[in-house]
């Protein structure tokens, strides 16, 4: 309890031991248990443990210095990638795409000539029987 | 420290060399095993390293380092329970005078057992108190307990002690 106490209550503490016996025991057994303990001899490593450390650090030192490249490289490719997919996103649309944006699909089958054919019988054609049905919505003539 | 966190390697050897010994010792007392002491007390000049650049030297260094050592012993016990050595002064040479030694071997073997026997918490804040001569105040900065807990942590390890080594007591 050294230390603990205030003057005071150091004194205020004596006094009470003094007069009740059941706490005078109480500390008394405190005390000899602190003089048992203090009797123990440790016998503790006593290794010389600088060159152990020294090495220790070395090794987290190149950890580190290995930890910043990667991160840097890190750096270098996140920026690269990102840079790449802004130019992407505001490269402006190719003549060919705008052109190709403009023709409708009927423009594209006169022009090829796909609208001379039946396109129902030349899909059953190419792709089997029934595999073309035409809309039956349409109005059937009568 | 401000060599240290300037990266100076030669004051981390003099600062390992000044504190190695109470580090090693404390953290023995704590896990009563030779060799996991000396990792841990190396794990933790390791740590005092890394951190070096961060280290505010509110109060003593070597509260600082005692407690980096008890986290790491608790980090320790959370992945596996240490080893705990019963009969290490069976084997120890004793520089007592005046006494059989027989005899003292025996009861510092009691005591280490006993001490082992502690629950975590009461051995870490008996070994901070009774050997490492910490107030209550510094163990609760070490360990991060409130003030009131270590005392209570203190009085149930004192108390225990005093029922396991009864029959001790009066020869030491």
């Amino acid at each position: 309890m050294a230390g603990e106490l205030e003057p005071a209550e150091q004194t205020g503490l004596l006094d009470h031991l003094e007069r009740c016996s059941a706490c005078r025991r109480h500390y008394e057994e405190l005390l000899a248990v602190r003089r048992v303990l203090a009797a123990l001899a440790w016998d503790p490593p006593e290794r010389d443990l600088v060159a152990g450390v020294r090495a220790a650090a070395l090794r987290d030192r190149r950890r580190q210095g290995w930890l910043r490249v990667v991160q840097a490289a890190a750096v270098v490719a996140l920026a690269a990638g990102a840079g790449l997919l802004a130019g992407r996103a505001y490269r402006p649309a190719s003549a060919l795409q705008t052109a190709l944006a403009e023709v409708s699909t009927e423009q594209v089958v006169q022009a090829v000539g796909l609208d001379v054919f039946d396109q129902g019988a030349l899909l059953n054609q190419l792709f089997g029987e029934d595999s073309f049905e035409p809309d039956t919505d349409e109005e059937t003539p009568s | 420290m401000r060599q240290l966190a300037a990266g100076d390697l030669t004051a981390l050897d003099r600062l390992v060399r000044r504190h190695q010994g109470r580090a090693q010792a404390l953290a023995y007392r704590l896990c009563g095993d030779h060799q996991t002491a000396e990792d841990l007390a190396q794990e933790a000049f390791l740590r005092v390293y890394r951190a070096a650049g961060r280290y505010e030297p509110r109060g003593a260094f070597s509260t600082w380092l005692h407690r980096i050592i008890v986290n790491l012993y608790l980090d320790a016990l959370k992945a596996r329970r240490p080893a705990v050595p019963l009969d290490d002064a069976r084997n120890l040479p004793d520089q007592r005078t005046g006494e059989d030694p027989l005899a003292a071997r025996e009861r510092d073997a009691a005591i280490r057992r006993e001490i082992a026997r502690l629950p975590d918490r009461q051995r870490i804040a008996l070994v901070l108190h009774c050997y490492e001569g910490h107030s209550h105040a510094e163990i609760a900065e070490i360990t991060g307990w409130s003030e009131s807990a270590v005392e209570s942590l203190l009085t149930r390890a004192y108390r225990n002690l005093r029922d396991a080594l009864r029959g001790w007591r009066d020869s030491a």
